[in-house]
């Protein structure tokens, strides 16, 4: 029983981080109306910001958790640009055309990143390592890696930071109008198309704060976003499109039903059921928990 | 309109396609135009395992570079020849395997084959080379289903899979306090499954008692709750069977994850620079297996020794070589080496040369067996905080001895 | 904008472009059988080898990327994981031969059982529409990629590999027969309410329902047919290529290849996925991946996207709007994505 308990801290941990992946992914989708495949590269962008970021200014990819933390705003402002200018100059070009034209586009744009990562970064596995005293905490039995625990922490604010702006500032305003009906918001003057690369940019700075704090947990490769992408569909299919809330608890779930399929059953299947998964909702309960349901 | 534009496009295409193979049908005999030789072949340059792809790239290159330098190779058919490369990157993805070897082969005219890093990518290119008729030497897919099928033409310098972690398990069991329990963990790709094989025999056969298996995605990159069974269940030895991005994320989560073992070692990627400054001070104490030693000084005929192509290495990029860069170096050279010896440079005397050949090169005493294999047991190393990388198995070539147990988090 | 017009008009007139479509809608059937023949004598001028393997997977691609149309472009429904069947049939094939030593029957049983799991499979995802139907394929094609790495049968991840098996050319001409049964199938079918129906449901699915039409059984049909040809083309494809393992089985790239294929040579029609099939892989297999080694993927993303943006009707697609320029001006630029069937000859080379 204990040991299963420890799964799903290991779970909660990391769900935080497809959290904060998805959420971005479900307001793209949400908003802009785009399946965006190429989510995961911009969390591997981030990745590699942040790392670039802390071996140009100290020299090496050994930090303080205080200098680590640093990084992760460099990040979220670069990508943030990035996601902006490729809505603008990219995607614009393909909305309100059929889905999977958008599909596709995404498409490429993601194995076009992926090509150029490995051209700029090599295909080297690169980490943050960041030197905690005493790297893991101990609390009734059940290991938490600090750095895991910062990083949970770290995701939760990203996502909880997302759901406020949205809430509360004039452009998360614009935003959700754009979401609800485009040319109503075009008719009260808010600019649709900067919105929208907003957006965008938003959603991708998000996956790339997450991508900083996965440089520092596990690691990062030009080609790891595929699989990112893939649990944020999983998780913006349970929790609904354009719904934050959907997608953290969403996420924290995933990461749950994954470590405990790989504790209990084998990690072998955690792929298989995850995807089985994934099938069973869209199947099942197609509005998602909390979303807006299909449109189609 | 489109009927009758492909048509036409159809028929020119077969006409050119006609012309190309009546060339290279009149070609034939000669490896390749003039004065050159050209060895072509595929790596993982792109995808999967690309890290690791590298390191053969910059070998075959360096050490082409070097022979030319050198006058180009002297063949038994009193001609001199320069050597050339022709590599595509197969992006660790079988699918295209088989058609790009093909081209090499008829497109590039290439008689003699390098193999790609990828067990996978090498089964379809293996078939295509006895197909075809044409040698290929390499030094990367080393999954025992490539050799097991009686194919005469494809010769391998790494040990099988199979075998790659089996000197780890007797070096353990040699201890004063042996392990009695053990856990695998195994990527799933066919390389690593095979690796796998071997050491759950060997385990069984020195009586470990096997606490945790394991098998994980290759996308998997979180192997704590993993780690946390090897923890739990208390094992005295981890094998991981993976890559180097597990390798690297075993050693970081060993520490976040307080996994205590008397030895952790990993089959692949563990024992070159970018594992040790990538897992930084976590990847202490981890072991590793290698099918060369760097400071085992053989003679060379393009470096002048072992120690000389070390140092070639790193010079010219800013890494240490390992025995994937000592494999490279080595498929150019046993090419070199059958050139040399043959009296007419056709495939086939080239592949005979190949099958008889006895030399020594920075990588060892080259001799394949039937199978086509260099049967080799591994060496085990360890990363020492002191002394950094030393080969401390088998006891009668260590540099030292094995720190062992592997002090605990705490202790260190 | 205006002159480039003047310039496409004087480069290819639309009474000339109507012309041709005409002359293939008159004579589908003489120019398939044409087609037909010119591709039985290709392995006579190229002999074996690499080109006998290039000419077979393009006719394999085009089997792939028309299959995919039938349910991606004539009905609506782009499917992300078409290569299910593909993988079902190759992994068929291999284990009949690995374990009983024959092609025949297990290329028989291939279509068969890709059959049957179109069936199961169409008759649950079929009720998803759009973004949802293209995320649940993908989700079927990674979910049985896994499935085969863990079961025995297949051999797991190490898959099946062979030396030798059949003659190259055997596969290269059960490609051709499937390509043209295919199309003469699909041609014909164009032309009965079957097809016209499929075209119905991708414009207004709702309204066909409305008419009281079980829109079901035609998805369900058209998602069978599509799979009996790929199921055929993997089972054929996996002894051709001596190799099958889970990744390349379900390749989810060439899932996206096909697809980019027929967006290329235009959807919803019959030509264009073949034309899309042969020519994007010739590009890739001739030029790219000899020239551009290292930069495949990068490539591939780039002819993808300008793909989309440039001509998101694909060659013939755009051809058509040339045939019916003067009335699509008379429209307001509604006719682009009428399709009559019979407007587009079915040949396959």
């Amino acid at each position: 029983m204990s040991s299963v308990l420890q799964f799903v801290i290991n779970g909660l941990l990391v769900g935080a981080l497809f959290a904060a992946t998805a959420v971005g992914f479900a307001l793209i989708w949400g908003v802009v109306d785009i399946i965006n495949l190429a989510h995961g590269e911009m969390l591997m962008l981030g990745g590699y910001v942040s790392y670039y970021t802390l071996v140009v200014v100290t020299g090496e990819a050994v930090a303080s958790p205080a200098l680590a933390l640093a990084t992760v705003p460099v990040a979220i402002v670069v990508v943030f640009v990035v996601g902006y200018l490729l809505q603008r100059l990219l995607v614009a070009q393909v909305l309100g055309t059929d889905a999977f034209l958008s599909l596709l586009v995404t498409f490429g744009l993601s194995i076009g990143l992926q090509q150029v990562a490995l051209k700029l970064f090599s295909a080297d596995t690169r980490r943050i390592a960041v030197e905690f005293a005493d790297p893991s905490l101990t609390v009734g039995g059940f290991v938490v890696p600090k750095l895991k625990l910062v990083a949970f922490a770290g995701a939760i604010a990203l996502t909880a930071a997302l759901f406020l702006f949205l809430q509360r500032t004039r452009t998360g305003r614009s935003i959700r109008a754009v979401a609800q009906n485009p040319e109503a918001a075009a008719l009260v003057g808010i600019d649709v198309a900067h919105t929208r690369a907003v957006t965008f940019g938003l959603a991708s700075a998000i996956a790339a704060g997450a991508g900083a704090f996965i440089a520092m947990i596990l690691a990062i490769q030009p080609q790891m976003g595929l699989i990112y992408t893939l649990k944020s569909f999983i998780i913006v299919v349970f929790g609904g499109i354009g719904s934050v809330p959907g997608a953290l608890v969403g996420g924290l779930l995933l990461g749950t039903v994954e470590e405990l399929v790989a504790g209990v059953v084998s990690s072998r299947w955690t792929l298989a059921v995850s995807f089985g998964l994934l099938i069973v909702l869209l199947i099942v309960k197609p509005d998602g928990l909390f979303g807006t349901g299909v449109r189609e | 309109m489109s009927a009758n534009y492909t048509r036409r496009e159809l028929l020119g295409a077969a006409g050119a396609a006609g012309v190309v193979s009546l060339a290279g049908c009149s070609g034939l005999g000669g490896g390749g135009s003039g004065d050159t030789i050209v060895l072509g072949g595929t790596m993982s340059l792109s995808g999967d395992n690309a890290d690791l792809g590298k390191l053969y790239q910059d070998a075959y290159n360096l050490t082409i570079d070097r022979i030319n330098e050198n006058g180009g190779v002297e063949a038994g058919d009193g001609n001199t020849y320069e050597l050339e490369l022709d590599l595509r990157d197969d992006q660790t993805d079988a699918s295209a395997s088989k058609t790009t070897y093909q081209e090499l082969i008829q497109r590039q005219d290439i008689d003699y084959l390098v193999g790609p890093y990828s067990s996978t990518v090498t089964l379809p290119a293996s078939a295509v080379a006895a197909q075809n008729e044409k040698p290929m030497v390499e030094g990367g897919g080393a999954s025992p289903e490539i050799f097991s099928k009686g194919n005469e033409w494809i010769f391998g310098l790494l040990p099988t899979a199979n075998k790659y972690a089996l000197s780890s398990i007797d070096m353990a069991m040699a201890q004063s306090s042996p392990p009695e329990s053990a856990a695998i963990l195994a990527e799933e790709d066919t390389f690593s499954q095979s690796t796998a094989d071997g050491v759950r025999a060997k385990m069984n056969d020195a009586g470990l008692d096997v606490v945790v298996d394991e098998s994980f995605p290759t996308d998997t990159s979180d192997l704590s709750t993993n780690l946390g069974k090897v923890r739990d269940q208390d094992a005295d030895i981890l094998i991981l069977c993976a890559h180097q991005k597990h390798a690297i994320i075993m050693a970081n989560q060993m520490e976040n994850q307080d996994v205590n073992v008397d030895m952790a070692m990993a089959t692949v990627g563990s024992l070159n620079d970018a594992f040790k400054d990538e897992a930084g001070s976590s990847g202490n104490y981890v072991y590793g297996p290698s099918s060369w030693d760097i400071n085992a000084d053989f003679e060379d005929t393009v470096y002048g020794s072992t120690s000389g192509f070390a140092d070639a290495v790193s010079g010219e990029f800013d890494y240490t070589p390992d025995y994937h860069s000592a494999a490279g170096e080595t498929v150019i050279l046993t090419f070199k080496q059958a050139f040399e010896q043959v009296d007419e440079l056709t495939p086939t005397n080239v592949r005979d040369a190949i099958r008889r050949i006895e030399f020594t090169s920075a990588y060892g005493n080259i001799a394949f067996g039937d199978s086509g294999v260099i049967d080799k047991e591994m060496l085990v190393y360890q990363w020492q905080p002191e002394a950094g990388k030393q080969l401390v198995y088998p006891e009668n070539v260590q540099q030292s001895e094995p720190t062992y147990p592997t002090p605990t988090w705490s202790e260190r | 904008m205006s002159s480039l017009d003047t310039s496409l008009d004087r480069l290819v007139p639309p009474t000339r472009v109507r012309a041709w479509f005409e002359f293939g809608g008159r004579h589908a059937w003489t120019l398939l059988g044409v087609g037909l023949l010119v591709g039985a004598v290709v392995p006579f001028v190229v002999g074996d080898g690499f080109y006998l393997s290039v000419a077979g997977e393009m006719l394999m691609f085009a089997v792939l990327a028309l299959s995919w149309d039938i349910v991606g472009g004539q009905t609506g429904y782009p499917s992300f994981g078409q290569m299910a069947f593909f993988g079902i049939g190759g992994y068929v094939t291999a284990i009949m031969f690995r374990d009983f030593g024959v092609f025949w029957p297990g290329l028989v049983l291939a279509g068969v059982l890709s059959l049957v799991a179109a069936a199961v499979i169409g008759a649950v995802v079929l009720r998803l529409r759009g973004g949802y139907f293209a995320i649940a394929t993908l989700g079927i094609l990674l979910t049985l990629t896994e499935i085969t790495r863990n079961i025995s049968i297949t051999n797991g991840v190490d898959g099946i590999s062979f030396l030798s098996t059949l003659p190259a050319t055997t596969f290269y001409y059960v490609f051709l027969g499937l390509l043209g049964v295919e199309a003469g199938l699909l041609y014909y079918l164009s032309q009965t309410r079957f097809g016209y129906t499929l075209n119905a449901i991708r414009d207004d699915e709702a309204k066909v329902n409305a008419m009281g039409v079980n829109t079901t059984y035609y998805k369900v049909t058209a998602w069978m047919l599509a799979a009996l040809f790929t199921g055929m083309a993997g089972g054929a494809w996996s002894l051709f290529n001596f190799f099958i393992d889970p990744l390349t089985a379900y390749n989810t790239a060439w899932n996206v290849e096909l697809i980019a294929m027929a967006l290329l040579g235009g959807t919803g029609t019959i030509v264009g996925p073949i034309l899309g099939g042969m020519g994007l892989h010739a590009i890739i297999r001739l030029f790219v991946e000899t020239y551009f080694t290292g930069w495949q993927l990068g490539l591939l993303g780039l002819i993808i996207i300008v793909t989309i943006i440039v001509v998101p009707s694909g060659v013939v697609g755009w051809l058509e709007e040339r045939a019916s320029a003067m009335d699509y001006y008379e429209h307001g630029g509604g006719a682009a994505g009428e399709e009559s069937g019979g407007e587009t000859g079915g040949e396959p080379e």
